[in-house]
């Protein structure tokens, strides 16, 4: 028999729709689940996905990835990458695989829940593939990063980070948890199909690619770019509902829902993906610095796609501006002088060459973020390695639940907040705007330092601490990635 | 001690971190050392003179991500204030709160 072509069925099937009788409308597409109040009925119907696909051609498409990505990584496995990579790449994968497989499992739901809380047929139909899309990248990522834990336990993190309270996954959990699995399901995806998506995870497929490509990796790239691939398409999920509330009269609501998921996915991919791109891939094989990608991706971009529906840029544009400048020099400084805490063993990436090539990108960093270096070099050169490592912890943002980092001399501020006779700590006053959008949301959570303080850490030591976090438990924290031989250039100046 | 997962210990010499002194009503403080690039926690006495407030903020950052000013003070005052407080002051006196952030500079 022969198949009808997807276009002479295609609109039929995906705007089946049902009216209630058993049950009333809003029993089966509650506020709280579904969203999109104050959108009329009538308009559920225009939601049409700019990305049509039918399950045979999805299955089939999703076949041929997962060959192409399998066959490279087993075609390569015998080049041996991995003994011949630099150290600060390897870092580069333990950092991701710890904090991205199990995420994409949060995906997956948050995907599911528009299967079932989508008004809109096509939307839970695109939803259905998302969900699929969620769980290939977070099988395939457990997969390729199993292969390297009979290498370096610190691999074993791609399964169990999301499981323990390290303070990198607190923050990843928490912008997660916001943003993916506590909304309805229209503020989830124009947070995370529009906003997150689409602006920000082509800095860490893309872009990444590219590194891993001048690294040698070529396994890690086919494997991220398989998953980019799924992201573009289900990316476009939210970019309808965006539409409908500009129509149904409420801009205010999807420019605000957007700001906040914007700024919460900056100051996370600060550390995810800013730290190796600026400081772990080796200076040699380093495409562009961070804030080259970004402002591509999302300053160009993503600001072209806001204009495009008829929003505005977000209010904290020029801050975010400012921003790609400083953050994620400031988190570099934090994560490696705390490295003990870390899945992960960072590395410095400040060499003199490198150096040189962070003052190209950076004008001013040597004199800001490198005064801070000197004295870290300067102690090392002296064999002082304790004066390395702070002995406190840093004060911890109770939004992004990053260190409060700032540019030295130039710009560090506590925005802090009196609420309900608690004194909340925020890393920006971006930061701070999100909690007051709505207080009762975030004010219950305990960031690591109350946890600290509250006494819930015991012993209340540094050792309490790292245990509390999993290290020591899942495996060793890190170190230094390159055993400071990058120091050894600064050891020779001085005896020079 | 911490061990690894082989029973190893690993912590060795990096336990520096002890907040609980004989007798100490802990008092937190969030501080920001000038030229350093972090808040950091700063556990005091509530007994604790400015000056000994100023001498334990020192260890968390002067020679560790700040330079030494080797014959100058360090003063302290709340973040914003435009005077430091007196280096004779008692915490319990300064009316700062838990975790408010004090800010740090060589004079």
């Amino acid at each position: 028999m022969a198949l009808l072509n997807r276009s002479d069925w295609y609109d039929i099937a995906r705007d089946t729709e049902w009216t209630p009788s058993y049950i009333s409308k809003e029993e089966l597409f509650p506020s709280g689940h579904s969203g999109g109040d104050g959108i009329p009925d009538e308009m559920w119907c225009t939601y049409d996905e700019p990305y049509k696909i039918t399950y045979s051609e999805y299955v089939r498409t999703q076949r041929e990835k997962d060959a192409g990505a399998y066959s490279v990584k087993a075609a390569l496995e015998r080049t041996d990458m991995y003994n011949r990579a630099d150290p600060g790449w390897i870092s580069v994968l333990k950092e991701h695989y710890g904090a991205v497989p199990v995420v994409e499992y949060a995906a997956g739901l948050q995907e599911s829940r528009y299967v079932r809380w989508g008004q809109a047929p096509g939307m839970r139909n695109m939803g259905t593939f998302g969900m699929l899309d969620e769980i290939r990248h977070a099988q395939a990522q457990l997969y390729f990063a199993h292969e390297y834990v009979n290498k370096d336990r610190q691999f074993d993190w791609a399964h169990q980070a999301m499981k323990t309270n390290n303070w990198g996954v607190l923050a990843a959990r928490h912008f997660f948890d916001d943003m993916l699995m506590s909304r309805d399901a229209i503020s989830t995806s124009i947070m995370a199909n529009f906003a997150f998506e689409t602006a920000f995870t082509n800095l860490q497929f893309i872009g990444l690619t590219a590194d891993a490509v001048n690294a040698g990796d070529h396994t890690f790239a086919k494997l991220i770019q398989s998953i980019q691939s799924d992201e573009a398409r289900h990316a476009q999920l939210g970019t309808p509902l965006v539409t409908m509330l500009l129509e149904s009269g409420q801009k205010a609501k999807a420019q605000r829902l957007i700001d906040i998921a914007l700024w919460r996915s900056w100051r996370l991919f600060g550390v995810l993906t800013g730290l190796p791109m600026d400081y772990y891939v080796p200076l040699e094989n380093r495409e562009r610095s961070f804030k080259e990608f970004m402002e591509e991706w999302v300053i160009d971009q993503f600001a072209r796609s806001l204009d495009d529906l008829g929003l505005e840029k977000p209010w904290y544009w020029d801050i975010l501006l400012r921003d790609l400048s400083e953050h994620h020099h400031g988190q570099q400084l934090g994560t490696w002088s705390w490295r003990p805490t870390l899945w992960w063993s960072p590395a410095a990436g400040v060499s003199p060459d490198e150096r040189d090539w962070l003052e190209e990108k950076y004008p001013g960093w040597n004199d800001t973020f490198g005064r801070c270096w000197d004295v870290l070099t300067e102690n090392l050169v002296n064999d002082n390695e304790d004066k390395t490592i702070p002995g406190t912890l840093p004060i911890i943002c109770n939004v992004s639940n990053l260190p409060i980092v700032g540019t030295p001399n130039t710009h560090l501020h506590d925005y802090s907040l009196e609420f309900n006779g608690r004194l909340y700590h925020f890393g920006s006053e971006v930061d701070r705007w999100i909690f007051q959008q709505d207080p009762d949301r975030y004010s219950a959570h305990k960031n690591l330092i109350d946890r600290f303080l509250s006494g819930e850490i015991e012993p209340m030591d540094l050792g309490g601490v790292l245990a509390y976090m999993g290290i020591g438990v899942l495996s060793d924290g890190g170190g230094d990635a390159h055993k400071y031989q990058w120091a050894e250039n600064y050891r020779q100046k001085a005896a020079a | 001690m911490l061990t690894n997962i082989n029973g190893q210990k690993i912590i060795d010499k990096k336990l520096r971190l002890n907040y609980r002194r004989k007798n100490m009503a802990l008092f937190p403080l969030s501080m920001k050392f000038s030229g350093d690039f972090v808040l950091k926690l700063l556990p005091i006495d509530t007994e604790d003179t400015m000056a000994e407030v100023a001498a334990a903020a020192a260890l968390n950052a002067v020679g560790m991500h700040v330079a030494a000013q080797p014959g100058k003070t360090i003063r302290i005052k709340r973040q914003g204030d435009d005077a430091p407080f007196d280096l004779k002051m008692k915490v319990k006196d300064s009316g700062l709160l838990p975790t408010e952030t004090i800010e740090l500079y060589f004079e």
